[in-house]
């Protein structure tokens, strides 16, 4: 039963986000054939190879936007509005309903963001991007992928975590009668603020007290080396992970107590 | 085996001190009634009277201020909500399916969907299925969903004004087809203010008014007790209560 919720799910996500994703993809190929006109006299295609090499950029940010949107809207309509008189007198337990949401919301932040890494693969000449930066900085070219993907990690819980936050924004909305949109945004942007406040407070008041590097790095902008860096990452990751924990079985626990469709 | 061991003495379903609040506004006060297993109860009442919100109740939509209900003596869950086939007064499926889609949807959630009898109840009801639920009038889209409940085979059907949006000429046709596709064992509970309509398959009735019930009878003792029509015995009561 999960699988099936997660592919309606996904069905109705991906229905318009393939549309960006296709833009997407089409605006970096189109940027990576005019690449070669770049230094032409040529002024059309060097204008086509410069704006798609930047839609591609604010494009992906905007594909992104779009399919947190998309997944908070399916939530609304799917858990508390009209279509929620259907899904929540489907033979399944509220709580498998949550875990497919979140499911689908994290399927859906990791395809957006695997298309958008691709985008940006076929723009931009990653392997020369990461041989030059090995050498300025003179760290191997290992070191330099994990911090990429370690920092591409990063960005995915921070999204996913975003989602998590309007997820129980809108749970906590609708415990109230009236203007349960508006609390329900006022309550996934405190959600939201607080962990990335309490995030910002451990590593600067508890974890910098603990370790030198990682105070010269938060508190001086000072990294002794790439590795202290991917220190500070991994520590928002685990953060970001155990944040994401807490607002999961917080949603279950609420979603299941004195719950009321629209 | 003797009659007392059958399960149709525990009743299909059953409320017990019910009463739901929204914030101050008392909507449902202190209902108490059963469903019995193979009877047709009409749950009757003017507009805003609790009927809707008792049957979310019913149906796990909405949670109880006070008081419980149960199925088959069992808390509201998983199984209450395979036994029960819910037709709500709203559209609730997704208008960008079409018609085959919501088919399809049905029979891969509900293992108790009978696919051919929802072909065929489309087919009577003269819907495309290749029609987006979209593009239908309410009145279609009402119909897709009252072919896809009564499709299941379920031991109750909770049925929520379904002549609601519905033409008169159509409203009989809507009728034979809840009397014509359901098990002789199940039971069947219908939320109308259109009482003239569906006064002649009720063989209960349940008056429901300011969120409390104000009359629950067998539909044929009552007729013969006040020598009247369900439907003018309803309008001489909510006249009165006036």
């Amino acid at each position: 039963m999960l699988a099936k919720l997660i592919k309606y799910d996904l069905k109705f996500i991906y229905k318009q986000l393939i549309v960006f994703y296709i833009i997407l993809i089409t605006l970096a190929i189109t940027a990576q054939l005019t690449a070669n006109f770049d230094d032409s006299s040529i002024f059309i295609l060097v204008f086509i190879h410069r704006f798609c090499q930047g839609a591609v950029l604010g494009f992906g940010i905007g594909t992104v936007i779009s399919g947190i949107l998309r997944t908070w809207a399916r939530f609304k309509f799917n858990v508390y509005g009209d279509e929620s008189y259907l899904t929540q007198t489907l033979p399944i337990k509220r709580s498998t309903i949550w875990t497919a949401k979140f499911l689908s919301s994290v399927i859906v932040i990791l395809t957006t963001a695997l298309v958008i890494i691709l985008a940006l693969g076929i723009v931009f000449d990653i392997p020369a991007i990461i041989t030059e930066n090995a050498t300025k900085t003179s760290n191997s070219t290992f070191t330099i992928i994990m911090t990429g993907v370690i920092f591409i990690l990063a960005v995915i819980l921070q999204f996913i975590y975003t989602v998590q936050s309007g997820f129980l924004g809108i749970i906590i909305g609708h415990y109230f009668q009236n203007l349960q949109t508006l609390w329900a945004i006022i309550f996934g942007y405190l959600i939201y603020i607080i962990g990335e406040v309490v995030i910002v407070a451990f590593c600067m008041l508890v974890w910098a007290n603990f370790d030198p590097t990682i105070y010269d790095a938060l508190y001086r902008s000072q990294f002794e080396n790439l590795s202290t860096l991917n220190e500070v990452l991994l520590g928002f990751n685990i953060l970001y992970c155990f944040l994401i924990t807490i607002s999961y079985y917080a949603s279950s626990k609420l979603l299941q107590h004195n719950f009321n469709v629209e | 085996m003797p009659s007392h061991t059958k399960n149709t003495k525990i009743p299909l379903l059953s409320c017990q001190n019910i009463s739901k609040k929204f914030g101050d506004k008392v909507v449902l006060n202190n209902i108490n009634l059963e469903i019995p297993h193979g009877k047709i109860i009409g749950l009757l009442g003017q507009n805003g009277a609790g009927k809707s919100t008792l049957i979310k109740l019913c149906n796990d939509l909405l949670t109880p201020t006070t008081g419980q209900i149960s199925f088959e003596d069992q808390p509201l869950g998983v199984n209450s909500k395979l036994q029960i086939s819910y037709l709500p007064e709203r559209t609730y499926l997704d208008k960008t399916m079409r018609v085959r889609d919501a088919i399809q949807f049905f029979s891969e959630f509900y293992s108790n969907f009978d696919i051919k009898k929802s072909h065929t109840l489309i087919q009577n009801f003269q819907l495309d299925l290749d029609t987006r639920i979209s593009k239908m009038s309410k009145g279609m889209q009402e119909k897709l969903q009252l072919a896809l409940v009564m499709s299941r085979k379920a031991k109750l059907y909770i049925l929520d004004e379904p002549l609601g949006g519905v033409d008169p000429a159509a409203r009989d046709h809507i009728l034979d087809t809840i009397l014509n596709n359901f098990d002789d064992d199940a039971s069947i509970l219908i939320s109308t203010h259109l009482i003239a309509d569906i006064e002649r398959i009720l063989d209960k009735v349940i008056f429901i008014q300011d969120g409390k019930i104000t009359l629950q009878s067998d539909a044929d003792k009552l007729r013969a007790r006040r020598h009247a029509s369900i439907d003018e015995i309803f309008r001489k009561e909510f006249k009165n209560a006036r």
